[in-house]
């Protein structure tokens, strides 16, 4: 028979043996040993660390502590010092460029802004592709708040963005469907588990860590330094671009004349014009924890405040968050229990992206021989809106700047609580529950802009009429496990770990919204400053899942292992015939080194791994059934009739169809991999290869409006990805008290492909605008972007107009795909006893992307990009005009300096609009400073380090590209963002210092 | 559990409701093309407005440049809004025998599809509005739809007749109120309109004409719609105004010289009501396409639409109707009687516009400009009524202006600068970019459809005639 114990923390043990009996000892991440028990009665055992393994120990589904040796299928963790080590606010940021196979994107660097995760590609082309987050077992929201509005985006972020990162002891990544499978349809795009810090035995430890961190503009679009302001060739003051003349430095008036007088300066190009404007972003974070416990009963609290005020001048862009969080465990007898709340607060305010008056359109308007900070004085006679320069739909930025406005509040409760009791020494239940509850706030506004009578700016289309809206919503989810957990040793070789459960699933969300389109007062921002009727919505969204589930690990004298995963699901959100999806995953691990330990001297660790599982997605509640919704009538794109109008109320048939039909999503995938390391450990190489398909894709399907509707939720098609992950690490240098060198390559390829596509259609749109769209297409990788081309004559000419200007084809085409061809991750870590300095490079190669900041420094003339023949007349090479339908001539017809601006927005050159994202940047640098115990053993602090950092310091982009950082995105974090960005907030590069200390 | 999964049904819409209110909404959004987009569009084309030099917003239109997203709107809200919204009502008024109420809807279908079939030529008609169960609706040819749409009419009309049942949508119908006996005059005035615009086809219907004339049945007050607030209100406005006076600020429309130098010309008092003046408070324009002239001169130094908060939307008016009544009469009556209908057409278009009976009849009377010289010549006699319906649908229905012009070639089209031209002629664009002459006779298909429909191609030009552009 076998007996067994453990140690307490100061590793003393009793057990009763009889003489002769083997005693093992073994220890996670360390090398096991077997000791005969002879007379005496005490043995003591020195364990080694074993190298081969390090962080042994991950956290699989259900919370579930797994070694690692045991899963079949690729999970990646990030311990707490890494997670940390770059001080970054956001959990995303903070993992990224350190998991292979998953892409993070963030659609700003504006503080608070939202960080997208997708792990092994786009998979589902109408739901979320984020994965799932779970936090000490529980699932937490990760809803994002933002707009996308042409007309004034805003982005206030995802809900993991409320995760303090500090508060994680690791992270462990599950990106297979067979390992993820049990977590349901939300862990179709991957797991992201989370386990919190915990107080640990007969121990108090206080953390303190502090971070300042100052950042600054990291790329603005490149300007022609020729020609300045004016159109057509000619000078005109009240021009919003640079079609003006050649520079020639003399000095002229320029702007409005304002009681009887004009500003005078030089007609000369302004260098860093752009760059001026922007001002030092700075961000503080400072977290204390005390941590601590007795035998029995552990605990951990935990106070957290980060604020940042980005790049903008004045706090129009900043974020603040604080949390605070409490954790305890306790264990009586046979009974386990414990649980963490935390809360959190945020708010932050956003500076609107787009066009229109938004800041960033502003300044791209602004001729590239004005020095924008001339306007700062916004209120000045010559800066005011009734004067400012231009009456061309823009602004002063600074005026929008100081008087437009946004502000987000958000209130966040969510925790876990769970008990367990033991039933015997093999088998337990238990309950957990879990809460995850937030009231939000979000108001808009936009000032009045309203030109003096009679003065140069009076009754143009740069005036409005102020607006204001306000948004409040509470959304909650509360979330119920039961399980029953088995752990047979059938022998000393054998052992089955299994655990049955059943999960309910219960969100609920509830929102009013209200807005006016006029602000009566100046100055006062309100609903109730508004003669206009305001519109109002309210929505409520109830969704619900049952699941019943068993996961079971088998494994064989420490070499093999397989896992299998088994669930059924019944979803609120599908028709009652589809409701109930049955799926799992098998997954299996081999560990050749245990198998054949003579091999060690050159492979000192091998691991095969083999998985596949399936997975059930769902949908968003109320895709079933059509709809009669309030009639609110779309105005040219700008505008609506939104009833109740006129003292009448009126309805339409929804727009979209109905579909009773509806099935499940269904993800498959297959992976295959193997974790190796040689010289001990000196190199070391995990590499995955998957092979996924998700069928019966969920689309909101866009129906030709011929048909009565304009979409359909409705099951369309088949993306598969397909994709390597690996990951090689080398120790160049390893010397424990002297010199060590890390190097490790995270290289990734992902290729989606939607494979199959419903007969009745060509393609799907998935976004865009209406001159460049993001497409799908059958057999096409995922996510085309379309645009138009100029017309051809038959023999291949580009087909010009009166003016010499291409002629932009009736017939769209494809430019290409958006997708990355591979990431890679370069990382290089060098310590010498205290000092340790790293830095990370993120490549991204390949894909394309729209920019409407290249299609508007294109139309105002500013962009580098628009001196095609030195703007002198220019005759487009092998161009033909049509003289009537059919007929080509030679074209004689050059363009002047009249229409070199219509060139530049000409429909036909919109390919000229999208460019090729690839980059390389200078992720991360961090220099730091552990003192030595020497040092901090006369102080009251167990550790201390100070360390400087540095983020997206460099970045190196292809020709192409003269006008962004190609990480932005104005379209959220999910398939849409591919699109690309329409006038984003540019994107930061910063320097802090960090101070981390334990007591 | 099983049941506590049942909670699928969104709440935050209603699970029916009367069709009075889906009619409402039909009419807004047939409103809102006609007054939003279609007033833009044919105010571009019928030469009543241009685009300034110190805007582009319209540009494509201006420069008959128009691309394959113009239209993809415009037809989206009649498609999936105005059509299928009437769809129901037509099918809820036969379940509930409600046979008023099926010929207001029916009316307003045959409008929209006679609008939509009018701008693209071929489109889907017989399998459009079939939901899920086909999303790639074929295409049919203009000349099957017309008979169609007034086939339906017929049907329509026969049903009311034989069992005549009142509208209950009540007031909800913003244009007539459901009167009946104004949606009766209003069938025969679109069918007298549609059988017109066949006149020069093969599928011209003489016979039918004279039917409509003999039994002289046509509207007798405008079909408008309104719901508009009279103060200035976002998303609560007049289309027109909402977007491109309010929205997008006034700047993108000015006078084209074509309808001011003709009202200028004849001493129309008209030209106030169809135009604010500038600033400086003169009435100042430009040729249409000429914004190269006055590269730098903002809007508000010409002449802009008139066009209010609250300016109603006009499907169909009086005025329009005694135009298209003194056509009929000349083309197949031998023309008697015709110059009192085109005396009247003139006549309530001063009314529609506010104006008063006394300022049209000094026009149309006795040695007026306007007044009407029997012709002979059919042509000759069409033009007259053609141009004077020209001049009154300015802001009032700016696209049949256009459908009209294209139709009949009156006010004819010529390029600047011709010895040939006199007030009362359009001209080509002056910053077209189409080969020299020409000018557009149609939309390109919306992006979208062609996109999602693989039943339609996309046409090749802008330049290919409707089917009744046989002139």
């Amino acid at each position: 028979t076998t007996t067994g114990t453990s140690t307490d923390f100061d590793g003393r043990y009793s057990i009763k043996a009889n003489t002769g009996a083997t005693l093992v000892f073994s220890f996670v991440g360390y090398t096991t040993q077997e000791r005969k028990v002879a007379a005496s009665n005490s043995i003591n055992v020195q364990l080694t660390e074993d190298t081969a393994v390090l962080e042994e120990v991950v956290v699989t589904a259900l919370g579930i502590k797994r070694e690692k040796a045991s899963i079949g299928s690729a999970v990646t963790t990030v311990n707490t010092e890494e997670l940390n080590e770059g001080s970054q606010t956001n959990l995303a940021d903070a993992i990224k460029g350190k998991v292979a196979g998953v892409v993070i994107s963030n659609s700003s660097t504006d503080p608070g802004a939202s960080s997208g995760v997708i792990i092994r590609g786009f998979s589902s082309l109408g739901g979320s592709n984020q994965p799932l987050y779970i936090v000490d077992g529980v699932p937490i929201s990760d809803g994002s708040r933002f707009s996308s509005s042409l007309n004034g985006g805003y982005d206030f972020g995802r809900g993991s963005g409320d995760i303090n990162p500090e508060n994680i002891e690791s992270i462990s990544v599950l990106k297979g469907a067979s390992s993820t499978a049990l977590y349901g349809s939300r862990a179709a795009n991957g797991v992201i588990i989370i386990t919190t810090k915990k107080g640990k035995s007969s121990k108090l430890d206080i953390d303190f860590s502090t971070s300042m961190i100052f950042s600054d503009l990291l790329r603005a679009p490149k300007y022609q330094d020729q020609f300045g302001q004016g159109w057509d060739g000619q000078h005109y003051l009240g021009e919003n671009g640079s079609w003006g003349p050649r520079f020639d430095n003399s000095v002229i008036v320029w702007g409005n004349v304002v009681n009887n007088s004009q500003k005078l300066k030089p007609y000369a190009f302004q260098k860093d014009q752009l760059r001026n404007f922007f001002d030092i972003g700075e961000s503080y974070i400072t977290n204390v924890s005390v941590a601590g416990g007795s035998d029995t009963t552990t605990g951990r609290i935990s106070v957290n405040n980060a604020t940042s005020d980005g790049i903008y001048p004045t706090s129009a862009d900043s974020y603040e968050r604080n949390t605070l969080t409490l954790s305890f465990s306790s264990k009586l007898d046979f009974l386990t229990f414990g649980g963490s709340l935390n809360y959190v607060n945020t708010s932050g305010s956003a500076v609107a992206t787009g066009q229109g008056l938004s800041v960033i359109n502003n300044l791209m308007q602004i001729p590239t021989d004005i020095d924008i900070t001339e306007f700062k004085d916004y209120k000045d006679p010559f800066n005011n809106v009734s004067n400012y320069y231009t009456p061309y739909g823009v602004t002063n930025p600074y005026f929008t700047l100081n008087e437009n406005g946004s502000g987000y509040k958000k209130e966040r409760v969510y925790g876990a609580f769970d008990v367990s009791a033991e039933i015997n020494s093999w088998s337990s239940i238990g309950y957990r529950f879990g809460i995850d509850a937030y009231a939000d706030n979000t108001i808009i506004w936009r000032a009045i802009v309203d030109a003096d009578p009679g003065s140069p700016n009076d009754g143009t289309s740069t005036e409005e009429s102020g607006a204001y809206s306000e948004a409040n919503n509470i959304v909650k989810q509360f979330n119920h496990d039961f399980f029953y957990n088995l752990n047979l040793e059938a022998s000393d070789k054998f052992n089955i770990e299994s655990t049955f459960g059943f999960n309910y699933n219960d969100r609920f969300t509830t929102g009013l919204a209200a807005s006016v389109s006029s602000q009566d007062i100046p100055g006062y921002y309100s609903l109730a400053n508004s003669a206009s009727t305001p519109i109002t919505s309210s929505t409520i969204s109830k969704r619900r899942l049952y699941g019943v589930f068993n996961s079971s690990t088998f494994s064989y004298n420490d070499m093999l292992y397989l896992t299998t995963n088994i669930r059924n699901d019944w979803y609120s959100t599908l028709p009652e015939e589809n409701r109930s999806v049955l799926y799992g995953g098998v997954n299996a691990s081999w560990i050749a080194t245990n198998t054949f330990p003579e091999i060690k001297n050159v492979l000192s660790y091998g691991k095969l791994r083999l998985g596949y599982g399936e997975t059930g997605v769902d949908t968003d509640p109320y895709q079933i059934d059509p709809v009669i919704v309030s009639g609110e009538i779309d105005n040219q794109g700008f505008r609506t009739l939104a009833f109740p109008a006129g003292g009448f109320n009126a309805f339409e048939i929804g727009n979209r169809a109905g579909n009773p039909n509806l099935k499940p999503e269904r993800r498959k995938e297959f992976e295959i991999g193997a974790e190796l390391s040689f010289i001990k450990n000196r190199i070391s190489v995990d590499f995955t290869y998957y092979d996924a398909k998700v069928e019966n894709q969920i689309l909101n399907l866009p129906l030709a409006a011929s048909s009565g509707y304009t979409n359909q939720t409705a099951n369309v098609g088949v993306i598969s990805n397909k994709g390597y992950e690996a990951l090689l690490k080398l120790s160049i240098f390893r010397n424990s008290d002297g010199f060590n060198w890390d190097t490790s390559f995270n290289f990734s390829t992902n290729d989606a492909i939607l494979e199959e596509l419903d007969d009745r259609l060509e393609q799907v749109d998935l976004g865009g605008l209406s001159t460049v769209a993001l497409v799908a297409r059958k057999g096409q990788p995922l996510s085309l972007l379309e645009g138009s081309v100029a017309k051809r004559d038959p023999n291949g000419n580009i087909v010009v107009d009166a003016n010499g200007v291409p002629v932009a084809s009736p017939i769209k085409e494809i430019y290409g795909d958006t997708q990355y061809d591979y990431t890679l991750g370069i990382s290089n870590d060098f310590s010498y006893k205290g000092f340790s300095l790293g830095f990370t490079l993120d490549v991204r190669e390949g894909g394309l992307m729209f920019s409407r900041t290249a299609d508007i420094t294109r139309f105002t003339g500013n962009s580098i990009t628009t001196t095609i023949n030195d703007r002198n007349p220019y005759i487009i090479p092998n161009s033909v005009q049509e003289v009537s339908t059919g007929v080509f001539e030679t074209n004689t017809t050059a363009i002047d300096s009249e229409h070199w601006d219509d060139y530049y927005r000409a429909e036909a050159n919109d390919r000229e609009n999208v460019i090729d994202k690839s980059f390389i940047k200078l992720r991360e640098v961090i220099f730091s400073y552990r003192f030595s115990k020497n040092i901090i053993k006369k102080t009251p602090f167990e550790d201390l380090s100070i360390s400087v950092i540095g983020r997206n310091l460099l970045l190196f982009t292809p020709e192409s590209n003269q006008f962004i950082d190609p990480e932005v995105s104005t379209f959220g974090t999910d398939l849409n963002s591919q699109f690309g960005e329409f006038s984003a907030n540019p994107s930061t590069k910063s320097l802090g210092v960090t101070l981390k200390a334990r007591f | 559990c099983e049941e506590d999964l049942n909670i699928n049904t969104n709440p935050n819409t209603p699970v029916g409701a009367d069709k009075s209110f889906i009619l409402t909404a039909a009419q807004g959004s047939i409103a809102r093309v006609l007054g939003g987009d279609l007033t833009n569009l044919g105010g571009f084309l019928a030469q009543y407005h241009t685009q300034p030099g110190t805007a582009s917003q319209y540009l494509e239109i201006d420069t008959y440049n128009m691309n394959t997203d113009y239209a993809n709107r415009l037809w989206n809200e009649l498609y999936a809004g105005a059509l299928n919204d009437l769809e129901h009502v037509k099918k809820v008024s036969d379940e509930e025998n409600d046979t008023g109420s099926y010929l207001i809807a029916t009316l307003l279908q045959t409008y929209t599809y006679q609008v939509l079939t009018d701008l693209f030529g071929s489109i889907p008609y017989s399998e459009a509005l079939l939901g899920a169960g086909n999303i790639n609706p074929k295409p049919d040819a203009g000349e099957t739809i017309y008979p169609a749409l007034i086939e339906s009419i017929d049907t329509a009309l026969a049903k009311y007749n034989s069992d005549s049942v009142a509208s209950t949508v009540g007031t909800q119908d913003i244009i007539y109120s459901a009167n009946m006996s104004d949606w009766v005059k209003f069938a025969n005035t679109l069918k007298l309109k549609m059988y017109l615009r066949m006149a020069y086809t093969s599928q011209a219907n003489p016979t039918a004409v004279n039917a409509l004339l003999a039994a002289n049945n046509f509207i007798s007050s405008d079909a408008k719609f309104s719901v508009y607030s009279a103060i200035k209100e976002e998303n609560k406005n007049n289309p027109f105004y909402d977007v491109q006076i309010d929205r997008l600020g006034d700047v993108n429309n000015i006078a084209s010289l074509s309808l001011l130098n003709f009202y200028t010309d004849n001493s129309d008092p008209r030209i106030d009501a169809v135009y604010r003046k500038n600033t400086a408070g003169l009435h100042r324009g430009i040729d249409s396409g000429d914004r190269a002239s006055v590269a730098s001169v903002l809007a508000t130094a010409f002449s802009r639409p008139n066009i209010k908060p609250n300016t109603p939307v006009y499907l169909l008016t009086v005025s329009e109707s005694n135009f298209l009544q003194a056509e009929a009469l000349i083309r197949y009556a031998g023309g008697t009687g015709a110059d009192a209908k085109y005396n009247a057409g003139v006549l309530n278009s001063f009314l529609t516009y506010g104006l008063t009976a006394a300022q049209a009849n000094a026009l149309t009377g006795s040695g007026g400009a306007y007044e009407y010289v029997p012709s002979a010549t059919v042509e000759t006699a069409v033009r007259q009524v053609m141009v004077q319906k020209w001049a009154s649908l300015a802001y009032v229905n700016n696209i049949e202006a256009f459908f009209e012009l294209t139709r009949t070639k009156y006010p004819e089209i010529k390029t600047f600068g011709t010895q040939n031209y006199t007030i009362g002629n359009l001209i080509v664009s002056r910053n077209s970019v189409l080969p020299a002459g020409q000018t557009p006779k149609t939309l390109f298909y919306p992006g979208d459809e062609v996109k999602r429909n693989s039943n339609l191609d996309q046409k090749a030009s802008l330049t290919e005639k409707i089917w009744w552009d046989q002139k």
